[in-house]
């Protein structure tokens, strides 16, 4: 929140130059300094910066909410988000839930990818709400989405129409996916809607390690704080704007502590471990022998989640999603 | 390359350059550090290091990119191939073995890999433009010399008042510490003073095979591909072929019963280019394809072949050879 | 554009950051109405540091997100408009070109892995050359870069495969008696050799530098259109004991690549080598791509080159693809050569060989059909 000339009797023209000139211009800055220090450096009445202060933080601060007032909000603005496939929305009570964060993770061809174009695919099935895919590899593929939207092939308005409710980007660093989801943000909060985004109602990052791994180096405290702002940054976007987030994530082997490589953990470590709201980990089922098709049943556990009871596990078929084994 | 000498872009002040000299030894290193480390450093914007990555990067590469036809038309720049002085293996294998890469000989015991090998090191002293000395490593059986002065003597016939055995520089290697010790520091000093043009082991299989149960499996490939890493780097910095003699091993999945696959694994067979096999061939059925215009192919007891398994140049193809007191030759493909 | 970010998302140097984050400056909006002195003196920076600062921070997102080129947002129904324009570079082996949909697609990463001897090295050699067939004729009418890590980059071999592209295309011209006076745009040898260009790399170091100069390259010379890196494991598996240096350079070179093929709209063709996996709990091994599950993420396809134990032939299958359909089927790439085919890969071992391999030949190009 900026601050403004006149938020308050102590908030006059020239306080607010003075304010301006410390490099104060938000409520953030304004409160995250130390008062006494500020009416000193700034030369103003201690007396009226307190009371700024008071005014500032009584605007501002959190209010204790009843779970009541929680719930019927919840009930006004949640959305529950199908993935298109039966399966998956029963391991996740109904489907992905806005303002939550969804981590799918696996290996390769476990059909993480095909996964977000089901949920990309039905999350535009309704008229109003949008989707934006955000991906580095350009994974983003037309034949897949068309077959995820094999219930309206026939019609070609109602096809282009969903089509043209999905977004995609490439980004290639993580800077860029912070400019882009600050974009995203701001520009869905202005007045006029629609904004470019529509009515944003799911953003997928795919393969969020490529963006990580680049920048681990041996600054580790940096690295995580940039991992844990990635984090902040997505489930703000999540609640903010009420959308659902849905990440995928690669799995990496456990060493050490005598175990076998077989048990195998999502990446990125402990600090965006904690993120997720609910993580699906994908296993292909049977033995995975190299080179050779393998059968396209993929087993999803959920292993972490905050509706259902956990560890829970069904079958699921990448070749016909509707399919429940 | 130091990094003092760097200079380039403006944002690139000496007292930065000195700063990262200090973290590291080689200025390429750089390339390697992530953004936010190279920042950290050189007290850069994350974008900057990118740029500065970059100009590392051209001082690494100064010339660039070159076009194939460049390289066509500048011999230096290509590969030269080591004559196997037998006209018709040196068709098959296009020039003879290639330069700068390895090259893989191997078969079961007694079809000739060892002959092949001693010819190789004759046969670069022929050569007089790329050509010079040759060491040979043995790791499995005494240096055959008795057979190296028999054919001493026929090749003193190609090059007169020259000392074929004079450059020959022969190792004998029982153990690891042994081959570590002659290919990490003798073969570089050797091969530093620009007389020795080829380096023949004989063979890899023989120590790589014995010392390491199954259980250690993961440990060999290490080993493996750290010694295969030192021999690609001689053979590149020096310009000369690498000769790796290897054995054989039954072949479990393939085809017939006595089929055989090199030995040493998928770890080895991604460090060589070349692969040559060679085995031994039924001599009734040889002496059918016996050709009259071969005069001296009177008395060779065994007849056998010589299979190019891959290469980046070669078709895969298999001719008959024979083995006489002159050496390897080359009858035919065998179709 | 709003200020309310927080600098600790920006590209700023971690250092200054550092020292911004001590004085109270988190968010961009604290920042922006200041000159640099007042934040040089404030935050204990230089003068020049602040400035960079303020140039990054007020960088408008959108300048930042073009800032490599175009990153707009555009809806799927953009993406199947552009769908139909998809350029691929044709292999001439009929059987990988309809498994990758036409070629090697542009703008897309595709990875080719196999044994030693399962010809990776022909399909990149095969690649550079084919990405030089004019327009006309239903190629792409660009160069190569070639950046070769394994010393398989062999003239002879080239030459050889240029020799009977050009040589195809002649015939191709001949055949369909075509009016146009294309003399001008005639392919010769000379010109597919001029037109790929080489790196040769002999260490990581070395190929990360290649690959750091490639926007260069190719903001410079715009008819590049594949870049083929053959192979990127070699320089990754020697002296490799960091496996988390490994795992970042890796990951770096992906964005790269990543990168390269969207920006300037080239093909990027990378080889991989194969490793044993042991399982663990079968206690049997088998062959995987080598480079690890991370990299397993980055590439649109996988092809794997086998031989088949039975025949001794040579398959290649799509490992891994976007859409579903490839990802199940099971390749053979066709043995025997075509009598008189031009390709020389089958030419080169169909003629001599009884190995029966490999790719055969497209009787008539795809342009004419």
């Amino acid at each position: 929140m900026a601050l403004k000339v006149g938020m308050c009797t102590a908030m006059n023209a020239e306080m607010f130059t003075k304010l301006e000139t410390a490099g104060i211009a938000s409520a953030v800055d304004f409160i995250s300094r130390d008062p006494e220090v500020l009416s000193r450096e700034l030369n103003v009445a201690y007396k009226d910066v307190c009371s700024i202060r008071r005014v500032l933080l009584a605007e501002l601060c959190a209010h204790p909410v009843s779970a009541l007032k929680l719930y019927e909000d919840a009930l006004s603005s949640l959305t529950i988000l199908s993935t298109g496939c039966s399966v998956l929305d029963q391991l996740l009570d109904g489907g992905l839930y806005t303002g939550e964060l969804t981590e799918l993770a696996g290996d390769t061809a476990t059909g993480k990818t095909r996964i977000c174009h089901w949920c990309a695919a039905a999350a535009v099935k309704n008229d109003l709400s949008s989707a934006l895919y955000i991906d580095m590899g350009g994974s983003f593929d037309i034949p897949t989405i068309l077959d995820a939207m094999a219930e309206v092939a026939g019609d070609q308005a109602a096809v282009q129409s969903r089509l043209r409710r999905i977004k995609c980007l490439q980004v290639f660093d993580v800077f860029q996916l912070f400019a882009l989801l600050e974009k995203v943000m701001a520009d869905s909060s202005k007045e006029e809607l629609p904004s470019e985004w529509g009515n944003l109602k799911l953003v997928i990052v795919e393969n969020l390690p490529l963006f990580i791994y680049p920048i681990m180096g041996a600054n580790a405290p940096y690295n995580q704080g940039i991992l844990s702002r990635l984090g902040l940054k997505l489930k703000q976007l999540a609640g903010s704007l009420s959308v659902a987030v849905l990440v995928t994530n690669s799995l990496v082997s456990m060493y050490g502590q005598g175990r076998t490589d077989q048990q195998r953990k999502a990446a990125l470590g402990r600090v965006w471990s904690h993120v997720p709201h609910n993580r699906i980990i994908l296993n292909r089922v049977g033995s995975d022998s190299a080179g050779f098709p393998r059968p396209t049943e993929v087993e999803a556990t959920l292993v972490k989640s905050s509706h259902q009871q956990t560890p829970f596990t069904a079958t699921l078929n990448l070749a016909d999603r509707d399919a429940s084994t | 390359m130091k990094t003092g000498k760097a200079t380039g872009p403006d944002m690139i002040s000496t007292e930065m350059m000195q700063a990262l000299e200090a973290n590291m030894s080689e200025s390429r290193q750089i390339l390697t550090l992530s953004g936010s480390d190279l920042a950290n450093l050189s007290g850069l914007s994350c974008r900057d290091a990118e740029l500065l990555k970059t100009h590392i990067a051209s001082q690494l590469i100064p010339q660039g990119p070159l076009t194939a036809l460049q390289i066509l038309k500048d011999e230096s720049l290509q590969p030269w191939k080591l004559s196997t002085s037998c006209p018709v293996i040196d068709k098959v294998l296009k020039g003879g073995f290639l330069s700068g890469v390895i090259s893989e000989i191997s078969g079961e015991s007694a079809c000739g890999k060892t002959q092949l090998c001693l010819q190789l090191c004759l046969s670069v002293q022929i050569d007089e433009k790329n050509g010079g000395g040759a060491v040979y490593i043995c790791t499995e059986d005494v240096f055959p010399s008795r057979r190296l002065q028999q054919l001493i003597r026929f090749y003193n016939s190609k090059r007169r008042s020259h000392k074929f055995g004079d450059n020959i520089f022969i190792e004998h290697v029982a153990d690891f510490e042994g081959l570590d010790l002659c290919v990490e520091k003798r073969l570089p000093a050797l091969l530093a003073r620009g007389m020795v043009k080829l380096v023949v082991i004989d063979s890899v299989a023989a120590l790589f095979r014995c010392h390491y149960t199954a259980a250690q499996m993961m440990e060999r490939a290490h080993h493996l591909s750290q010694f295969a890493s030192v021999l690609h780097q001689l053979a590149a910095q020096h310009r000369i072929p690498v000769i790796c003699v290897n054995q054989v091993s039954a072949n479990m999945d393939g085809p017939g019963i006595n089929s055989v696959t090199p030995a040493l694994g998928l770890t080895w067979a991604n460090q060589v280019t070349c692969r040559v096999m060679m085995s031994r061939v039924e001599s009734s059925e040889a002496v059918e394809d016996q050709q009259p215009n071969h005069t001296i192919a009177k008395n060779f007891p065994t007849y056998r072949q010589l299979s190019v398994l891959f290469a980046p140049h070669l078709a895969p193809a298999r001719i008959k050879v024979y083995i006489d007191d002159t050496g390897m030759h080359g009858i035919g493909a065998i179709t | 554009m709003s200020y309310s970010r927080e600098i600790t998302t920006f590209p700023l140097n971690p250092v200054v950051m550092g020292k911004l984050l001590q004085v109270g400056f988190n968010l961009a909006s604290s920042l922006i109405s200041l000159s640099p002195v007042n934040i040089s003196l404030s935050a204990g920076i230089s003068v020049d540091e602040a400035k960079q600062v303020l140039k990054i921070v007020q960088e408008d997102v959108n300048t930042c997100l073009q800032i490599s080129g175009e990153c707009v947002a555009k809806s799927a129904f953009d993406l199947l408009c552009a769908e139909q324009e998809q350029e691929h570079i044709v292999t001439f082996c009929e059987a990988v070109d309809s498994m990758l949909g036409g070629g090697v697609p542009v703008c897309k990463l595709t990875e080719i892995c196999g044994a030693p001897g399962m010809g990776k090295t022909q399909l990149c050699l095969q690649l550079a050359v084919d990405v030089h067939i004019p327009e006309h004729l239903g190629g792409v009418e660009g160069e190569a870069v070639y950046i070769d890590t394994e010393g398989g980059l062999i003239l002879d071999r080239l030459v050889e495969l240029a020799r009977s592209a050009v040589l195809h295309c002649q015939q191709v011209v001949e055949a369909s008696q075509s009016t146009l006076d294309q003399s001008s745009h005639a392919l010769t040898v000379d010109k597919i050799l001029g037109g790929i260009h080489c790196f040769r790399c002999h260490d990581y170091y070395e190929l990360i530098a290649a690959v750091q100069l490639l926007p260069t390259l190719l903001t410079q010379n715009e008819k590049i259109k594949l870049v083929v890196v053959d192979s990127l494991a070699s320089p990754f598996r020697h002296n490799m004991d960091d496996m988390s240096l490994r795992r970042r350079l890796l990951a770096t070179l992906a964005q790269s690549f990543l990168r390269v093929a969207a920006n300037f709209k080239t093909a990027v063709v990378l080889t991989n080598q194969m490793t044993t996996k042991i399982m663990p709990r079968e206690g049997d091994s088998h062959h995987i791509p080598a480079l690890g599950d991370n990299w397993a993420h980055v590439s649109h396809n996988r092809i794997v080159l086998t031989r088949d134990c039975s025949n001794n032939k040579r398959k290649a299958s799509l490992y891994k693809g976007p859409n579903k359909k490839e990802e199940l089927c099971f390749f053979q790439i066709t043995l025997k050569a075509v009598a008189n085919s031009w390709l020389c890969v089958s030419k080169l071992f169909g003629s001599s060989s009884k190995l029966e391999l490999v790719h055969v030949i497209h009787g008539a190009h795809h342009a004419l059909v």
